[in-house]
């Protein structure tokens, strides 16, 4: 028989002594919807490892809407205050509430140096409100030329969008089948 | 394949209906996780491979339902109970134990992954076109699965038995996957499915070297000829648990449009 958990919720025997799991670190996803944009920070998940995070934000992420390369990077080397010689990924929030978006990179000897040459270069006289940086070298990037992200299978009935083509297709149907004085009697006009 | 005569077409729809009732059934047991997977993470995830199983198997039973002059819809949900041709591992339950879960999907994702390369050089264009699309999509189910393997494997002490359990479990199981279903031995006759190494032995060399990773070994035994299954229209009491979920929608007004 199958236990339906939203009915009888799985006998668990033993839960007590289930050894802890720390909580997982924290990973900051971003992604890119087509090749002319820059990639944007999706939002954040927590993961065991790179490999698994790179696994839950191809999920999480990449399936909610086109999708053709994610960046993925562990939350605490985006705050990291270490000395690091590398190439390091910019991006800025430009207002608060804003997404942070990629606006380039910069070679730099630490996370504050590589915020310095952002302002410089990339933010210039204009207002910002928050910048974060990431050493190239810890990013993990899937790529969705090699490696797909988004479908091509039928996804539509992942978005809402997918929906409301068939919500109207259906109200169309009802409208053609009724006279629109029949509407206009049951003062339903104002619905559509 | 070019021309196609009745016994051809119905091995071919037996073909196309053996998998994408897999994919259906297996996608409707994972949906059961949606809500009460062990981390939010997987919630999301597994959902999310739940649906592209599920959407496999709608390509597939449309591709059927062009030959069948039948509606995915119908195929899908208005058979009777032996008209469907899936495995019984896709329907055994996992008792809401997220090593038996895991365990399941691995077996049949690596097989599915196995089933679209092949077929993705079918002499049926169209079966083939599709299954190329698929493979792309496999893969990366695969991928994901065999991290999850391979993260419990090396978990902690519980995770690592907990999963060697359920590999074991579903050991036997997985044979069903290997039942051929009615009229296959036509297709490979007519170069719809290519024949080029035994598919169990691929299968098995494929689940060893992930597995050997870990340290695990499981022993697997293709017992599939020996007694007639799931693809002969032969079922589970699982089965036919979820058989009744599944068609309880539908079964309410089948007529009804969505």
């Amino acid at each position: 028989m199958i236990t339906n958990p939203r009915i009888k919720p799985p006998i668990v025997t033993d839960e007590l002594n289930t050894q802890e799991v720390h909580a997982f670190p924290v990973w900051e996803v971003f992604t890119k919807k087509k090749e002319t944009d820059a990639h944007t920070h999706a939002g954040s998940l927590s993961a065991p490892n790179a490999q698994m995070a790179a696994n839950f934000a191809r999920e999480h992420y990449g399936q909610d809407q086109v999708c053709c390369s994610m960046w993925i990077g562990l939350r605490d080397d985006f705050k990291s205050t270490d000395a690091c010689e590398d190439t390091y990924e910019l991006f800025v929030q430009w207002n608060a509430g804003d997404r942070h978006v990629h606006v380039g990179q910069a070679n730099a000897s630490s996370r504050e140096d590589a915020e310095t040459k952002c302002k410089t270069e990339f933010v210039g006289d204009k207002e910002f409100y928050t910048i974060w940086s990431l050493p190239h070298q810890a990013m993990h990037a899937i790529d969705g030329d090699e490696d797909m992200i988004w479908r091509t299978t039928d996804q539509s009935y992942r978005l809402a969008k997918g929906y409301s083509k068939i919500v109207r297709q259906k109200w169309d149907a009802i409208r053609a089948s009724k006279e629109v004085d029949d509407y206009q009697k049951e003062d339903l006009k104002d619905t559509f | 394949m070019s021309t196609i005569d009745e016994a051809t077409q119905q091995a071919v729809i037996n073909l196309c209906l053996s998998i994408a009732d897999d994919k259906l059934f297996l996608g409707h047991r994972n949906s059961n996780w949606t809500g009460i997977a062990p981390i939010l993470e997987a919630d999301i995830a597994f959902s999310s491979l739940a649906q592209d199983d599920i959407a496999h198997a709608s390509a597939l039973y449309e591709l059927a339902g062009n030959l069948m002059d039948e509606t995915a819809d119908n195929i899908a949900f208005g058979r009777k109970p032996d008209a469907y041709l899936c495995s019984n591992i896709v329907t055994k339950d996992d008792q809401f134990d997220w090593a038996n879960a895991i365990a399941r999907q691995f077996y049949c994702s690596n097989f599915d992954l196995l089933r679209f390369e092949r077929l993705s050089n079918s002499s049926w264009s169209e079966l083939a076109a599709l299954c190329k699309r698929l493979v792309v999509e496999q893969q990366i189910q695969v991928n994901h699965i065999n991290d999850w393997v391979k993260q419990l494997a090396t978990g902690t002490p519980e995770s690592k038995e907990r999963i060697t359990n359920a590999l074991n479990e579903y050991a036997d199981a997985a044979s069903s996957m290997f039942e051929t279903p009615y009229g296959f031995d036509l297709l490979i006759e007519q170069d719809v499915v290519n024949v080029t190494e035994d598919i169990f032995d691929a299968w098995q060399a494929r689940i060893a070297e992930q597995l050997s990773l870990v340290d695990i070994s499981v022993d697997f035994e293709n017992t599939a000829s020996e007694n007639e299954g799931g693809r002969s229209g032969v079922h589970s009491d699982d089965f036919a648990d979820s058989l009744t979920e599944l068609q309880a929608v539908y079964k309410e007004d089948p007529a009804a449009s969505w």
